[in-house]
């Protein structure tokens, strides 16, 4: 019996160092990232049965656990995914705020009003020539603004765009690692001799869930067997088990960015969008700067076609000969309000502009004569050919397909236009373009001011009068109009300015509010995983000591068997 | 709730975090004197900020306006003030030449004033503000009165007034005309008396007193129209300036800080701050490890 108890004194000198082991991972892994708490759980082994009686065996370990709340996990997953979205929309909305101006430097808002306001000064002394340099300089102002914007929102668009590929990388590298770990521990674990003891395996693959939720939105299923499954949020497969599906960034279609797809099948991967680095970069790319690039599209479609609208009929102080249009047209047979090619074709209506001859005084036609449009049949030809019917003047289109008027000797003046056609043509046009895009002073008036049309030929008498401001004045009134051009809320171009800047900024509050609100829920939960994961030294220590004292006592036991042998061995001596 | 180091550490770390923000933003704001300064910082209270300098630019151009209506209108007032005595002079003439006993000789040297009286109303009628004729409407190109081979003044401008926008939709006529009744009697009067003296014609030269009279009175009414315009001018642009200021306020509330406020906050962060690095330094002490030596 003697040597029964050394034995049984072994095991346990051979359990508390084992116990002791895992106090030393668990001390030097106090600060490894996702390292999960492990305990030795102990067990008295097996009893021998002697003479009808159970007589222990002593002691073993029975399983090293982990400590780990996989609630709190997804938890932890979920929250990794949002705060990403919104860290990288609180970045990506802060690169891009320069474009908006603040209130030290003049932004679109302060260079339209500055414009309105040299207007004004126009409309009171139209018969100044500085004046008209103070318009063409202020129209320039926000043709640069306008531009100058549109290009940094653009190249905001085009950084989020361009993160995305490296991105995925990332990702195909973390969900080869996770089908890699998953591979492991389901070896690990169906060969071992205890039940789910791959604990660091399962926490270096917790580890690269939890990197991967920053970068993507994940949907986890854990599987019977210790493997995992992972979807994205729209349902479609990522990982399973050691199975892995690679994205890619798809190939750009026109205009619009590339879909996030699978390489495989090459089907675009739904509701990566909802979290992660990459949803935000999404969200940057197709929806926020995208929304800001259409309001501003918006802004400068409103602002030429409503400022061409008035200016088209009006003239300046230069005696104009020879009128250009702008835009050339795209179909020599379609009607003019049906050619695509021409911006705002579909806002010609039904109705007549007049052309007036100033060939003498009074002019042989006073009044001018009117050159009518029907909407879905005149076409750009027989327009060139009502004019040249009229004296003192020719027209004619060019080999690039603009409209050329041209009176000779004599100035040609246009009014009365109700058709939009010189509008949408740009036919004495202020501004150029259809969008921010292509949006400019138009040339002529850019080599000379003189050109900003003012005053209008008198309908009677087709007179112009130098310090006529009908035209200055109507041009100011769109400083304060709601308009809408292309279906969009009617407002002011100021107004669409600053709410433009305002929309901005109430987006980057609520990325701010959202980040704070995700960290501080990160923060939460990290301290709940530290609470039951974590190690705290202290306990380790305090358990150290118990196992060393066991260990002690099982020397002792082991030291008093020999002393029992010895005097055994005393006996026979 | 179990507690562990790292989660104490982690606590202190956010907390220093916070307090590094709010040192940060209150340093911004007490630097600029502004709540904000761009979209990011305020995305309501900007636009709010873009909306009252709007107004004020609105008010700035209007000021402007009412400007050029107060020196274009001086002008006119000028111009007609400078009639009224001339006007005066040719009644007097009349009168002086009504006297039966004068001889012919003597009313064509009184037509010769009476000429030159001509000249110098047709200077005024004609005289320019800011290079364009004053009186002709929004015609430039030529003097605003002629006078014909009779001697009769004909009108040259338009019938279109000078208005100027004192907002983007409001506008204020800022002229008078010489196609004006007040101007038509002036010149009639004068050539009808000029041509009395010429022709030595008695009954005609004592009808002109009183249209004379008449026209004094026409260009007087007419200068005192002028006069009510520019005090109504003044009227307005004392409401802009009134505007401006209330604008300038308004602004200043909006968009200022409370430098008691953010003073005091910056000041309760730093202590924060202080408290959370003293525990940081205290925390390490705190272990077992030090009791097993």
């Amino acid at each position: 019996m003697i040597l029964r108890n050394l034995n049984l004194a072994a095991s346990s000198l051979l359990t508390q160092q084992q116990a002791l082991d895992v106090i030393s991972q668990n001390i030097a892994n106090v600060n490894t990232p996702g390292y999960s708490r492990q305990t030795a759980q102990l067990a008295s082994a097996a009893p021998d049965t002697i003479r009808g009686r159970d007589f222990g065996n002593g002691v073993n370990v029975a399983t090293i656990s982990r400590s780990i709340d996989p609630i709190l996990a997804k938890s932890q997953m979920a929250n990794n995914s949002l705060t990403s979205l919104a860290q990288t929309l609180q970045q990506g909305l802060a690169n891009i705020e320069a474009s908006f101006g603040n209130l030290d430097v003049p932004g679109l808002t302060t260079t339209l009003d500055d414009f309105f306001q040299a207007q004004q000064q126009l409309a009171n002394t139209p018969e100044d020539p500085l004046s008209r340099l103070s318009v063409q300089t202020r129209a320039q102002d926000i043709a640069l603004r306008v531009s100058g914007m549109r290009q940094q929102l653009v190249e905001g668009q085009a950084a989020s765009n361009q993160e995305i590929s490296p991105l995925l990388t990332q990702v195909n590298n973390l969900l080869d690692q996770i089908g890699g770990l998953n591979k492991h521990i389901l070896v690990n674990e169906s060969s071992g001799q205890m039940a789910n003891n791959a604990n660091d395996l399962r926490d270096q693959r917790d580890v690269a869930v939890m990197a991967l939720s920053k970068l993507i939105p994940l949907q986890q299923v854990a599987t019977n067997n210790g493997g995992l499954l992972l979807q994205t949020p729209g349902g479609d497969l990522l990982v399973q088990n050691d199975a892995v599906r690679h994205l890619r960034l798809g190939a750009a279609g026109g205009s619009a960015y590339g879909n996030i797809e699978f390489t495989d099948t090459g089907v675009p991967a739904q509701g990566l969008d909802q979290g992660g680095k990459l949803g935000g970069l999404i969200t940057l790319r197709d929806n926020q700067i995208a929304n800001y690039l259409q309001n501003l599209d918006s802004l400068a479609a409103n602002l030429t076609f409503a400022v061409n609208q008035l200016h088209a009929g009006g003239t300046g102080s230069t005696g104009v000969t020879q009128y250009t249009s702008a835009q050339a047209r795209g179909n020599a047979l379609a009607a003019v309000n049906a050619d695509t090619t021409i911006p705002f074709a579909s806002k010609i209506v039904t109705g007549s502009f007049k052309l007036h001859v100033l060939d003498a005084v009074p002019p042989t036609i006073p009044g001018g004569t009117a050159i009518n449009i029907t909407a879905g049949t005149t076409t750009l030809d027989q327009i060139a050919t009502a004019i040249s019917a009229i004296a003192g003047v020719t027209a004619n289109i060019n080999g690039s397909g603009q409209l050329v008027v041209d009176g000779g000797a004599n100035r040609i003046a246009f009014s009365n236009d109700t058709s939009n056609f010189l509008a949408a043509y740009e036919i004495n046009a202020f501004f150029h373009g259809g969008s921010a895009a292509d949006f400019s002073v138009d040339s002529a008036i850019l080599s000379d001011a003189g050109r900003i049309a003012t005053a209008t030929a008198d309908a009677t008498t087709s007179n112009i009068a130098v310090a006529d401001n009908t035209v200055a004045l109507a041009i100011l009134a769109l400083r304060d109009t709601a308009m809408s051009v292309d279906g969009s809320t009617a407002g002011s171009p100021v107004q669409r300015a600053a709410n433009l800047a305002s929309t901005y900024g109430l987006d980057v509050s609520a990325a701010n509010q959202q980040v704070s609100y995700r960290q501080a829920e990160a923060d939460a939960l990290a301290s709940q995983r530290s609470s039951i994961s974590g190690v705290n030294v202290d306990e380790e220590l305090v358990s150290m000591m118990q196992f060393q004292r066991a260990y002690e006592a099982a020397a002792k036991v082991i030291q008093t068997s020999n002393q029992m042998l010895d005097s055994l061995m005393g006996l026979i001596r | 709730m179990r507690v562990t180091s790292q989660q104490m550490y982690a606590s202190l770390l956010a907390g220093i975090r916070n307090q590094l923000q709010i040192q940060a933003d209150n340093t911004e704001q007490i630097s600029s004197g502004r709540r904000f300064s761009r979209p990011s910082q305020d995305g309501l209270g900007y636009k709010t900020s873009l909306d009252i300098r709007h107004a004020q630019k609105g008010i700035e151009s209007g000021l402007q306006a009412l400007g050029v209506a107060k020196l274009r209108l001086g002008s006119s007032e000028n111009a007609l003030s400078q009639m009224v005595p001339v006007i005066q002079r040719a009644q007097v003439l009349a009168v002086q030449q009504a006297n039966a006993t004068l001889t012919g000789s003597e009313r064509n040297a009184a037509a010769t004033e009476v000429g030159n009286l001509q000249d110098q109303l047709l200077a005024l009628a004609n005289q320019s503000f800011d290079g364009s004729p004053l009186f002709a409407g929004t015609a430039t190109s030529s003097a605003t009165m002629t006078l014909d081979v009779g001697g009769n003044a004909v009108y040259q401008g338009n019938t279109q007034d000078r208005v100027v926008a004192i907002t983007s939709t409001e506008t204020l006529v800022t002229n008078v005309r010489a196609d004006h009744t007040a101007f038509t009697q002036v010149f009639s009067s004068i050539q009808a008396l000029k041509t009395a003296l010429s022709t030595n014609d008695l009954t005609a030269i004592q009808n002109s007193v009183n249209t004379l009279t008449a026209a004094g009175n026409a260009i007087t009414e007419l200068n005192a129209e002028v006069g009510g315009k520019i005090r109504s001018v003044g009227l307005r642009e004392q409401t802009f300036f009134d505007m401006q200021m209330q604008m300038d306020a308004r602004l200043n509330r909006h968009e200022s800080i409370d430098i008691a406020s953010v003073a005091t906050q910056l000041t309760q962060s730093q202590t924060a701050l202080q408290a959370a690095y003293s525990e940081v330094s205290r925390l390490s002490n705190l272990s077992l490890v030090n009791y097993l030596r």
